[in-house]
């Protein structure tokens, strides 16, 4: 059996080496090196490693920051539209509210419920927490700001939205609570019957960009138009499918609170509940990442650096989210399944087909 | 021996680990629990070989749609008709 | 039943479901984060609401009006209040009522069995504590100021509705003062077909100097047209007086030019 050598790989990690442009990559390498002659120890393979090690947490951090941030710019922009206050008394006009809860959940007790299966109820938190602090790793945040920047990155991005259903089913049936359960099978019918929708749309999108690689289709778009507007069909069935891929109000049935008490998440406490609920909004960030990415022209933008247009657009996009979850009332689960296989595929199909015959007549709209 | 190979033997010892574990686990949520491990064990190893396609195309089918396919046939079913 | 069965569904539509709420949403939006506007909430231990001068918080006590008859403690019904002999300030002991505050359920009883108006509900809410011990009061510890408690009672005075009056007189004729005068209104007489005018439709009007709110004015009128309103004083009130003070200036102009 071989395996490429060093130099070759191209796959998840290679294609990083020896992109200085990448500050993802320049500050680790940089930081790593220094470690290494400080203690003067001369391995390529473990400066690699190093600079892997120390690239993660920086990804990891950048993101956690703003999933903080976005909890914070959720509930005080929740507040204004039911004419409230958010949070105010923690902090600068209340920022520090979220740390205050992340203490009380810390200092909480971690219960295993009895009867509970301790294999299932375990591993499962880690599996839906890792899964999803891992979708930001394959989404690119800036031309000079990415962790990886592969050939297949949209389609791997959606691989990875795929990985947590089952682990949820499995979480419902370890808490031993009917309501877990219920919120469990829920939470997996839901995911998967709107992933169909979501899927096609982003072909629509591959079809007319030509690649399935982040970078490619945004530089399309700042070469062409924003695929917002030949695609408009498709942004709103990719806006509708996002919401209820990431289980937000109004498609929040897996987690509702008054029906399900926090369906199946109803018997975590203290700190893997925060966990959960962490997990939830580091998946809405990505799915405002992507949709930002493929449908609004990602990081372009006049005279702004490309991160800081990037990140207007995602918080822009996500307080669309919050918007929607300020006005709509739930959806019951036979609306929401109907609503996924009765309108939104056959929308996906028409959209499918706008796109298809733009590329084949596209240079007429200069597409 | 290159890193490639140490990660290699990792992930391959992984999977037939959690292959083993999925035939002698006695609770069937388990077995597919480990199924599901297995699955994307075998997914890396693709990457690993440089495969990307068809590692993704592994876990989006069999992680994302296989494994709860399975899940949802064990969780309709009676449960001491699963015992024997 | 078979209504409901068979009714038509009203179908809200896309419209009336994501639309309309979202618009509202965003209305509410504008209005709380631009152009100067605030949310509609109160910061409440910062800020506080202006509360009305009846309202009933926590009891107070003017120990140099009570005379110790008992009245409140055998009225109240959840027998929170106990008497005791108890220092009113200046040495002397007196007989007076205890209150235990985490019985008390507000009714107010006590304060209208009360014949001296000792009792007082007074404005303040903020009543928890850590233990409820604490909210056992001997008679001087809820003690109140007399200056802080009113000694007259707001006294209930009638209150014409003018659109149930039939102008019958019946509260004229039971009233035991000189309180209640029938006036007639020009210009209400209806003009009969042989050509002559009825008789113009009659309201009573009130002296409130003379009322001693008896009110048996209230208990003679057939029509529920008078009702008795616990305030100082209704002469003053701007949406009823306005019209009866016109009418008595054009009675008095009518009697001087008689």
């Amino acid at each position: 059996m071989s395996l490429p050598s060093w130099e070759a790989w191209t796959c998840v990690w290679g294609s990083r080496i020896g992109d200085t442009l990448n500050y993802l990559y320049s500050i680790p390498h940089s930081i790593a090196t220094a470690i290494l002659s400080f203690l003067h120890i001369n391995l390529p393979q473990l400066n690699y490693l190093l600079t892997w090690v120390i690239a993660s947490i920086i990804l990891l951090v950048v993101v956690m920051v703003n999933v903080i941030i976005l909890i914070y710019v959720e509930r005080k922009e929740l507040g204004r539209f039911m004419d409230r206050r958010g949070p105010f008394v923690v902090g600068p006009a209340g920022f520090f509210q979220n740390f205050a809860d992340a203490f009380k959940f810390l200092i909480k007790e971690m219960i295993l419920p009895e009867n509970a299966d301790g294999l299932g109820f375990n591993s499962t938190l880690v599996i839906v927490v890792a899964s999803s602090m891992l979708i930001m790793a394959v989404v690119p945040q800036a031309p000079d700001f990415y962790y990886t920047n592969t050939d297949l990155g949209l389609l791997l991005a959606f691989a990875i939205f795929a990985i947590e259903p089952f682990a949820v089913v499995i979480a419902g049936w370890a808490s031993n609570n009917k309501y877990s359960l219920l919120g469990g099978f829920r939470s997996t019918a839901q995911m998967m019957s709107y992933e169909v929708p979501m899927l096609i749309t982003v072909l629509s999108v591959v079809v007319l960009a030509g690649t399935f690689n982040f970078t490619q289709i945004v530089n399309y778009q700042a070469s062409h138009v924003w695929f917002v507007v030949p695609l408009i069909i498709g942004f709103i069935v990719f806006l509708i499918s996002i919401v209820a891929e990431i289980e937000r109000i109004p498609f929040d049935t897996p987690d509702a609170e008054a029906e399900l008490v926090h369906g199946w998440m109803t018997e975590y406490a203290g700190i893997k509940f925060a966990l959960f609920q962490l997990t939830s909004y580091v998946r809405s960030f990505a799915g405002a990442a992507i949709m930002v990415l493929i449908f609004l022209g990602g990081w372009t933008g006049p005279i702004l650096p490309p991160i800081l247009w990037f990140y207007i657009k995602v918080y822009a996009v996500f307080t669309l989210f919050v918007w929607m979850r300020a006005s709509l009332p739930r959806v019951r689960i036979d609306q929401v399944l109907n609503l996924g296989w009765r309108s939104l595929l056959p929308l996906s199909l028409v959209n499918m087909l706008i796109a298809a015959f733009l590329k084949i007549y596209g240079g007429v709209f200069h597409l | 021996m290159s890193i490639e190979l140490i990660g290699f033997i990792i992930v391959a010892a992984a999977a037939l680990v959690l292959a083993l574990m999925m035939v002698l686990s006695p609770e069937i949520v388990h077995s597919a629990l480990y199924f599901a491990g297995v699955l994307i064990a075998i997914a890396v190893l693709f990457f690993l070989m440089n495969a990307v396609y068809v590692g993704i195309i592994q876990i989006l089918i069999y992680v994302g749609a296989v494994v709860v396919l399975i899940l949802f046939g064990i969780m309709l079913t009676r449960r001491n008709i699963l015992l024997g | 039943m078979a209504d409901v069965l068979t009714s038509k569904k009203k179908r809200v539509g896309l419209l009336g479901y994501a639309f309309k709420p979202m618009w509202i949403s965003l209305r509410t939006l504008m209005r709380t984060s631009f152009a100067g506007g605030k949310p509609n909430t109160l910061l409440y231990p910062e800020e506080k609401i202006d509360l009305p001068d009846d309202f009933r918080g926590e009891l107070g006590l003017v120990m140099d009006r009570c005379v110790g008859c008992e009245s409140c403690a055998r009225v109240c019904p959840n027998k929170c209040l106990d008497m005791m002999e108890d220092d009113i300030g200046d040495g002397t002991t007196k007989w007076m009522p205890a209150l235990d505050l985490a019985q008390c359920m507000f009714c107010g009883l006590c304060v209208e069995a009360c014949p001296s108006t000792a009792l007082h509900m007074t404005n303040r809410y903020e009543t928890a504590t850590q233990d409820r011990n604490e909210k056992i009061f001997r008679p001087h510890e809820w003690a109140l100021k007399p200056e802080d408690a009113p000694d007259q009672k707001p006294f209930p005075y009638p209150e014409l509705y003018e659109i149930n009056c039939t102008g019958c007189g019946a509260c004229d004729r039971a009233c035991p003062h000189e309180v209640i005068d029938m006036v007639s209104i020009p210009g209400t007489a209806k003009k009969r077909p042989n050509g002559t005018f009825g008789p113009e439709k009659k309201i009573p009007i009130f002296d409130y100097e003379l009322c001693v709110s008896c009110a048996l004015c209230v208990d003679a009128c057939p029509f529920d047209a008078l009702d008795m309103l616990p305030r100082s004083t209704t002469a003053s009130d701007p949406a009823v007086q306005p019209q009866l003070q016109n009418v008595k200036v054009e009675q008095t102009k009518q009697e001087v030019s008689a």
